[in-house]
């Protein structure tokens, strides 16, 4: 009896000092039915750890740090990587130095993931506090979760196709429904350690750059977007339940530290919250239909094309689209007012001696624009009230808060130009025609992206084309000979039809090359590599329906035509673009260029007409006329956008 | 793909001579540790987890975050962010106090310079308007939200004292006192006495 006692006791001591023993069969216990349940294989636990099947079909992790995966091949086996983490989980406290780091508070998605699949018993787990992760739970409750868009914007380079991210809202207080600018805002980017252009792209393409997830409140992007930048919002609430953007937030806490090399054609922005979304949604297949440059806005008809995953969609107006409202809602004589107290013509104070302006409301709404323009023209954001206009601002907003008028509400909401409902930014498009001396050709266009002035304009900015990487390749069954008959690295136009009063000029940027005819050598057609931009006004009637543009421009280049070789040239470009309706455009660009080489100068006069009728979202029927030299082309075709 | 990146990669770097570089707004240069060692050395200060758009500058004293300069062309779409909270374990940089904080600045106290700093402009605007997006943001922040309509026509009665001032800092001390010394609000908005 006394034996067995003892016996006992020491078995239960046996136990008691060695508790690793317990866990560490049911870690094991954890593993097996893991493997029995193949949870490594299943969509959730590949997106909760970013797999992607990119690389040839095989998985790869996205995550660059070397601590976010926790086996030493976790990077491309799924299945280490769950075991891994599974046994993580039951590392002793002691082991680190601050317990925050433990896998359990560092790694909180895997484990709420695994608890649910694995009915993983509490009480089994080290004991450990994760006060840092708590705190900060407790201080990020939201909601609502939207994916925002800032609109296209040409003046810099990195951000011309658009950008995303994500807006965490925080659940409505009583009596003041909006005070959603304290929101968050989650934003994907690059870290760049440089502040040289050159090297920042090159290094940005190769992806030497980490991104990183930030936090930052949502007042902060709209202080750069809206007003910095003037660039619109566009808002999409996606259907997530208050459940999932909890978890999403454990996936952020997760991922918080680690980074992702930045790719500025695929693991950019975009592509980075799709897979975020993924990671909470492991239903949604939003990657699918995304090619291997991502561009912003193709990630939105990605995610529009998930049935119910968008809940509404709306916009913060930048303060360029602030302003054209306030000025739009004047009449002509306000107009005039706005201009005058801006240019300082009139003193602020004197607008009330207006004899049609004794109205406060009339004055509320003129200094309602006048203050809008002074923000736009200044950028004003942030703490700085203004540069040239510092002192005007302050003027005028004495003035106003005298006035006992609510500023007046605009309601705004430009249906057909929600980013979403854009054509696809890849074009393919097929030609046929025939070149001046009568004989047939066939042409294969490509562009990845993004936006042509002929194109049907919905979804895109007003005015803007930005085309990458557009090439053209010619077939011409004559002498059964294939060419580069133009490519294109970048072109840019801008045409914008702003007022006078906050008048734009319009600009253009190309660079690439094209086939000429007229070459020095026997050949039939050689190529002449060209750089050029310009600048200049637009003006436009009939409702912006027409417009013409001119601008002072110059092109630099190289060409075996005519024993030029390098040459520099001045040029004057001008056209004329017309849209009776949507679907029906008439673009007509000219440039009379004078070229001058090292033996000899060459005067041209070049013209390119082009008719485009859109079909539908994906479909186009163009008629294209061109003069180049004394070669002249016509081509009907149709171009695909996918 | 990384091929292809590479490809678009040499004509860029044509494309981009000519891209004026005026577009590129300068930046401070920020250090940054390429790789992270341990695990155990996650914690990253506030300073490093914000962007490298930064162009404010810390005030001499405690945390005052001078002002806020937005510029436009930011890269990759970075401003400098006085950021609440940071993600992972980069949060609480400025709750515990292991940023240029220092501790005797309550967490109210941060998030109203914060929020006066990041949209002095915009709310200089609506306070004079007596309405709008950033003077609800702002009650919010300073315990107001009951009193909201007050709270707009209190800031646009005493827009001339309030913001009299230039720096962001000295208008929010100003703020303060218009909204305690007003007998409608100084009952509610519980977070303006600090």
């Amino acid at each position: 009896m006394k034996a067995l006692k003892a016996a006992w006791v020491l078995t239960c001591a046996f136990f008691f000092l060695q508790p690793t023993v317990f866990a560490s069969s049911y870690q094991e216990d954890l593993v097996s039915q893991s493997q029995k349940l193949k949870l490594a294989e299943t969509a959730a636990w590949q997106k909760l750890l970013y797999y992607s099947s990119k690389w040839f079909g095989r998985d790869m992790g996205t995550i660059d740090s070397e601590t976010f995966y926790l086996a030493k091949d976790g990077k491309r086996k799924p299945k280490a990587e769950l075991t891994a983490t599974i046994n993580a989980f039951f590392n002793p406290p002691s082991n680190y130095k601050e317990v925050d780091h433990h896998p359990i508070c560092a790694y909180p998605a895997r484990l709420f993931w695994l608890r649910k699949q694995l009915k993983i018993d509490q009480s089994k787990l080290p004991k450990v506090q994760c006060s840092k992760l708590k705190e900060w739970l407790s201080k990020n409750k939201y909601n609502k979760l939207s994916v925002i868009f800032s609109s296209y914007y040409p003046d810099n380079p990195a951000s011309m196709f658009g950008h995303t991210f994500l807006r965490l809202h925080q659940p409505a207080k009583q009596n003041n429904s909006s005070a959603g600018l304290l929101d968050q805002s989650i934003n994907f980017s690059a870290f760049p350690d440089t502040s040289n252009p050159l090297l920042y792209t090159v290094r940005g393409l190769a992806g030497s750059f980490p991104g990183k997830y930030q936090l930052m409140p949502y007042f902060m992007k709209v202080q750069e977007y809206n007003n910095a930048e003037r660039r619109d919002l566009w808002q999409y609430e996606l259907d997530f339940s208050v459940e999932e953007i909890e978890f999403l937030l454990l996936c952020l806490w997760e991922i918080g530290s680690h980074h992702v090399d930045y790719y500025y054609f695929d693991d950019n922005c975009s592509a980075v919250i799709l897979t975020l979304l993924e990671a909470v949604k492991p239903h949604l297949n939003l990657k699918k239909s995304i090619k291997a440059w991502v561009i912003p806005s193709d990630t939105l008809r990605a995610i529009a094309s998930s049935p119910g995953l968008i809940r509404s969609v709306s916009i913060e107006p930048s303060v360029l689209t602030k302003f054209l409202l306030r000025y739009q809602a004047l009449d002509s004589h306000q107009k005039k007012l706005v201009s005058m107290i801006f240019h300082q013509k009139i003193s602020i104070n004197q607008l009330g001696e207006q004899a049609s302006m004794r109205d406060t409301a009339r004055q509320a709404k003129v200094i309602d624009t006048v203050l809008e323009l002074i923000d736009f023209e200044d950028r004003v954001a942030g703490s700085s009230l203004g540069e040239k206009h510092a002192a005007l601002r302050h003027q005028v907003l004495l003035v106003r808060s005298k006035l006992k008028e609510k500023p007046q509400e605009i309601p705004y909401f430009p249906e057909t130009e929600q980013p979403h409902l854009g054509h696809p930014s890849s074009q393919l498009g097929l030609n046929l025609g025939l070149n001046g001396k009568h004989q047939q050709f066939a042409e294969l266009n490509w562009r990845p992206a993004l936006h042509e002035l002929l194109a049907l304009e919905k979804g895109y900015s007003e005015n803007l084309e930005i085309g990458f990487f557009h090439t053209s390749i010619r077939y011409k069954p004559l002498n059964q000979s294939v060419f580069l008959n133009e490519y294109s690295l970048l072109r840019i136009w801008s045409l914008p039809t702003t007022p006078w009063i906050i008048k734009q000029p319009a600009w253009t940027v190309d660079m690439g090359s094209q086939a000429v005819r007229n070459c020095t050598y026997s050949q039939s057609v050689c190529q002449r590599y060209f750089v050029n931009a310009g600048a200049g006004y637009t003006t436009d009637y009939l409702n912006k329906s027409v417009v013409l543009y001119l601008m002072l421009a110059g092109e630099l280049g190289h060409s075996k035509e005519s024993n030029l070789g390098n040459y520099i040239a001045p040029a004057l470009f001008y056209g004329l673009w017309v849209k009776p309706v949507q679907n029906l455009k008439v673009l007509i660009r000219s440039q009379l260029i004078k070229q001058y080489g090292l033996n000899q100068e060459i005067v041209d006069q070049r013209y390119r007409v082009g008719l485009n009728y859109s079909i539908n979202d994906y479909s186009e029927v163009r008629l294209n006329l061109q003069k180049l030299q004394s070669h002249k082309d016509f081509s009907l075709g149709v171009n695909y956008y996918f | 793909m990384r091929i292809s990146n590479i490809m678009i990669l040499l004509s860029l770097v044509v494309s981009l001579l000519m891209i004026d570089s005026a577009a590129f707004a300068k930046k401070k240069k920020r250090k940054r540790k390429h790789k992270q060692k341990q695990s155990e050395q996650m914690t990253t200060d506030m300073s490093e987890s914000m962007g490298s758009g930064q162009t404010y500058a810390y005030g001499m004293a405690g945390c005052g975050l001078g002002s806020l300069i937005i510029k436009q062309n930011s890269m990759m779409g970075q401003v400098t962010a006085a950021t609440l909270n940071g993600t992972g374990a980069q949060t609480s940089g400025i709750s515990t106090g292991t940023s240029n904080c220092r501790v005797n600045h309550s967490m109210a106290q941060l998030e109203q310079e914060v929020f006066i700093t990041a949209n002095f402009a915009s709310l200089s605007k609506d306070a004079a308007q007596g309405e709008g997006q950033h003077l609800r943001a702002f009650a919010e922040v300073l315990g107001c939200t009951d009193q909201l309509g007050d709270f707009a026509r209190v800031s646009q009665q005493n827009y001339a004292e309030i913001f009299s001032v230039t720096d962001p800092k000295a208008a929010l001390d100003n703020y303060r006192g218009v909204i305690i010394s007003n007998e409608a609000l100084s009952g509610t908005c519980n977070r303006a006495r600090i």
